[in-house]
């Protein structure tokens, strides 16, 4: 089930609400059975889609909750090496999973051009939302091992935890010890409820109203071929790219923090404006926040991090982001995306380090955006020798400088382009501060709903709906 | 005395095990290949250049799909009204969509023949052969006076 779906808003969302409001505050009262309809909820919203990989994640939350009891046992006995053991097993289990779910294929692909032979495997579905909830649960296994958390001994808030249905599918992905207390005791007020809505609606309209639209400039530009593509119908394809996966997936986690809010959970932030970034390393800081911390506080830090000699430092970086790569889809061209970044980083850090500060703030700004966008033709590529050919076609290797088709699509899609961009930027909130709070709460009283049913609007006369990120 | 925890682990482990083999005994058919592999020998099995190339998204407007349960798509029709000329290759994440996707090409054809039946029977008769076979997660449509050679080369392609 998708939030930006008629099923989901029309009756899933109305009704989780009504139920834990109703029997878990009016009623009981007891955030131990509010946990439990949203254990529910969250089981269907995944069994929706996924009916048969439900019974995976089923498979998941079990051992991993017995595991975790496992490690806490042997700690609390000062068996260290029994603790270290049973922390191995469950590392290993959850690699194993997300290894055969996500990169089987891929490897059974590569073996066979390797070896010019014909291995036949059956092509498996990607469980939904699997890289997502895997790292949520070793985050809660290696934390634990660390000493870092408590061990959950009740069934029911860890498996709220791993399948809570407003971040399950594309996050933010959330530690394990940054909502454990939130999973036994929460405060649900009317602010934090109308502020999780409005914050949903945001999401909702980023996607609906941004993401579809660009993306579907950027579908049409892509389907022609990188040979038909001119430079000016490429950049514009890309940059439509560009923003479509910003509203899309920042889309996406605006809509998970404001239902959290909902029902009463606090997540962190993914995004913090990346297309603002002045360069690399700080596009990092403010994209898909989750995943960066989460590799930077699970593989960089103990693989050393930056306290050791450059060299060791730098295979550090590279082993980060050639997972990160992978983490985001078995195939080369995340990988490269992967290594790209990692290279960037690595020349940002040693090569050009001071020199950084001497370059004007706009000229930065430009440097960091187009080697952004370069990123995402790689990964917006079905394979890599079709990123390389779009990379050709961007400068001059494709048909002309613009086409008749380009200059259509840039004409018709002109305004969503520079709403896209404008959106993408702080701007708004600078206005919104400039003025007078009642003059904020009677805009936001006509903005929202308006936004709300222009969303409605689109869900019932789009098909093209995808989230770019739910295939991670 | 054996530790209670790494035995439901081991049985937990063995039920994944059962599950992944479930997995693969109902697998059935299908392809690993991607669209674009299968679609470059179907292309050349037939003149298509009375076709244009469509989108994912045309696709779901004409036959209403729910892209999200789309790997990818093949799409080409004809942009006269008055043929009916079509071929459609699908790979779908999971082969479960696949009788509501046949069911959406049938309901096309169906549509399309109430459309041509009483002015044009050469477009009709087209569509009463027209070919829509589900293999696994794949599924192909082709309504054209070649339809039988363009399916051959599908079928050997896959």
């Amino acid at each position: 089930m998708v939030f930006s779906s008629s099923t989901f808003l029309i009756v899933f969302l109305p009704v989780s609400i009504v139920l834990y409001y109703v029997i878990g505050e009016v009623i009981t009262k007891s955030t131990a059975v509010k946990n439990f309809i949203l254990l529910l909820a969250s089981l269907l919203f995944y069994a929706w889609g996924e009916p048969v990989y439900i019974v995976l994640m089923l498979i998941s939350i079990l051992f991993n909750f017995v595991a975790g009891k496992d490690i806490d046992k042997a700690k609390a006995s000062g068996d260290t090496r029994k603790a270290k053991t049973a922390f191995i097993i469950a590392i290993v289990f959850n690699l194993a999973v997300l290894g055969f779910f996500k990169y089987f294929g891929f490897l059974v692909e590569n073996i066979n051009a390797l070896f010019h032979i014909e291995l036949q495997i059956p092509q498996l579905a990607l469980p939904i939302g699997i890289s997502f909830y895997t790292f949520q649960i070793m985050s809660y296994i290696i934390d634990l091992y660390r000493g870092n958390t408590e061990v959950q001994n009740r069934i029911i808030p860890f498996a709220l935890y791993i399948s809570l249905f407003p971040q399950l599918i594309a996050g933010p992905i959330v530690k394990y010890k940054d909502v454990a207390l939130q999973l036994e005791t929460r405060k649900e007020t009317l602010h934090k409820f109308s502020d999780g809505m409005l914050r949903f609606t945001v999401g909702l309209s980023k996607k609906l109203l941004l993401a579809n639209t660009l993306g579907a400039v950027y579908t049409t530009i892509q389907a022609s071929g990188a040979k038909n593509t001119s430079v000016l119908g490429a950049w514009l394809g890309i940059i439509c790219y560009t923003l479509q996966i910003y509203f899309d997936f920042s889309g996406y986690s605006d809509m998970a923090i404001g239902l959290g809010k909902v029902f009463g959970f606090e997540f962190c932030e993914n995004f913090n404006y990346p297309y603002i970034a002045s360069s690399v390393t700080d596009f990092w800081r403010r994209w898909h926040i989750s995943l960066s911390t989460w590799f930077k506080e699970y593989v960089y830090i103990p693989l050393g991090g930056n306290r050791c000699k450059t060299p060791r430092v730098i295979f550090n970086l590279m082993v980060v982001w050639l997972l990160t790569g992978l983490w985001h889809g078995a195939a080369w061209n995340f990988i490269i995306w992967g290594v790209y970044y990692g290279v960037l980083l690595i020349i940002e850090k040693y090569v050009l380090g001071k020199v950084l500060k001497f370059i004007p703030g706009f000229i930065k700004h430009l440097v960091t955006l187009i080697l952004v966008i370069i990123g995402w033709v790689f990964f917006s590529a079905p394979t890599l020798s079709e990123a390389v050919a779009y990379l050709g076609a961007m400068f001059g290797q494709g048909a002309g400088f613009a086409g008749g088709n380009a200059k259509y699509l840039l004409a018709t899609n002109i305004i969503t382009v520079i709403i896209g961009i404008i959106a993408a930027t702080p701007l708004y909130k600078a206005v919104i501060r400039r003025m007078q709070p009642k003059t904020v709460s009677i805009l936001k009283m006509v903005v929202f709903p308006l936004l709300f049913l222009l969303c409605i609007v689109f869900m019932i006369s789009e098909t093209y709906n995808p989230f770019l990120y739910f295939r991670f | 005395m054996k530790n209670k925890y790494r035995i439901i682990e081991s049985v937990l482990a063995v039920l994944l095990i059962g599950f992944i083999v479930f997995l693969f005994l109902s697998h059935s058919g299908g392809s690993k290949k991607r669209v674009k592999e299968i679609a470059a020998p179907v292309l050349e099995s037939a003149d298509f250049s009375a076709l244009s190339k469509k989108t994912a998204a045309d696709a779901a407007k004409v036959f209403s799909f729910d892209t999200e349960k789309e790997e990818g798509i093949l799409y080409y029709a004809n942009d006269n009204i008055m043929d009916c000329s079509e071929l459609l290759i699908i790979k779908l994440k999971d082969e479960a969509d696949a009788p509501a996707f046949e069911e959406a090409i049938r309901a096309r054809v169906k549509s399309q023949s109430n459309l041509f039946k009483n002015y044009a029977p050469d477009q009709y008769s087209l569509l009463q052969n027209a070919i829509i076979q589900t293999s696994g997660n794949m599924i192909f449509y082709c309504t054209s006076r070649d339809a039988d050679s363009i399916f051959e080369a599908y079928k050997k392609a896959l």
